[in-house]
């Protein structure tokens, strides 16, 4: 059954079925250069890479001090998402991978990227707008809901693992 | 007699600088319409060591208000917490009152 369940030690299990295996490549490899900086959908750079401070000095000491770090924590998680796409278990309808806690972070991060990329692109500035997205049969509509769902299931299953506090 | 006038507002001054750089700086989430409800909870529990109703009541005071006071300090750690916000992708900022 297509899915996200937790394993021991922070990981987790992810099944997919391969057409939804082959989306998550594509969508990765769309993400790159705008993760990068390289190329810009619809504001879709503020929105990865939002303002610390309201004052000019102050934000662009901060993106000094912080900015190449934030670009390379995002590529790296992308790395980590792409070579994993690659591993795991093939089957004759289904993919099948059993990521570890760190793996699992960096799926966690670029479905969440993924998510506000697609949100840029079509338009999602406000709770509203959900009502004027369109044709749900749009490709990028699609794959918003689709890492939506996927996104839900890392969640669920990683925060059982949360420590109490 | 003319001494304790020059000194007075010295230690004024001095005070008022050390009330200024101990003033808390306040860590601010901001409402977004993409992020999942579920995630943001997730983040504010893995970042901030929050229960889940604790960081849950934060998430709707985000999501009805417009954003939320998560945390506040030095400015050195609420600029870190910031930027572990960033990190995982929620929309934060940091000021003081």
């Amino acid at each position: 059954m297509p899915g996200v369940r937790a394993l021991p030690g922070g990981g987790v299990r992810v099944r997919v079925s391969l057409s939804e295996r082959t989306l998550l490549r594509t969508l990765a490899a769309e993400l790159e250069p705008i993760l990068a900086g390289s190329e810009d959908v619809a504001g879709a750079a503020q929105r990865l890479y939002p303002r610390a401070y309201e004052d000019a000095d102050a934000e662009a000491e901060y993106r000094d001090l912080v900015g190449d770090d934030l670009v390379g924590e995002h590529l790296a998680a992308l790395a980590t998402f792409r070579r994993t796409l690659e591993a795991g278990a093939t089957g004759r309808l289904a993919w099948t991978s059993d990521l570890d806690a760190d793996e699992t972070a960096a799926w966690l991060t670029t479905v969440n990227n993924g998510r506000l990329v697609l949100g840029c692109a079509l338009g999602i500035t406000d709770e509203r707008a959900w009502d004027d997205v369109g044709d749900i049969r749009d490709p990028k509509n699609m794959a918003l809901h689709y890492l939506g769902w996927l996104q839900d299931e890392l969640v669920a299953a990683l925060a059982a693992s949360l420590p109490s506090p | 007699m003319a001494a304790s006038p020059t000194i007075a507002p010295e230690r004024d001054v001095d005070s008022a600088d050390a009330d200024e750089r101990d003033r808390p700086w306040n860590v601010i989430v901001w409402n977004d319409p993409v992020t999942l409800m579920s995630y943001v909870v997730f983040v504010l529990r893995k970042l901030f060591g929050h229960d889940e109703a604790t960081a849950t009541r934060l998430m709707l005071q985000v999501h009805h208000e417009g954003k939320a006071l998560v945390a506040s300090g030095p400015r050195e750690k609420s600029e870190a917490d910031v930027a572990r916000l960033h990190a995982h992708g929620l929309q934060a900022t940091l000021a003081r009152d």
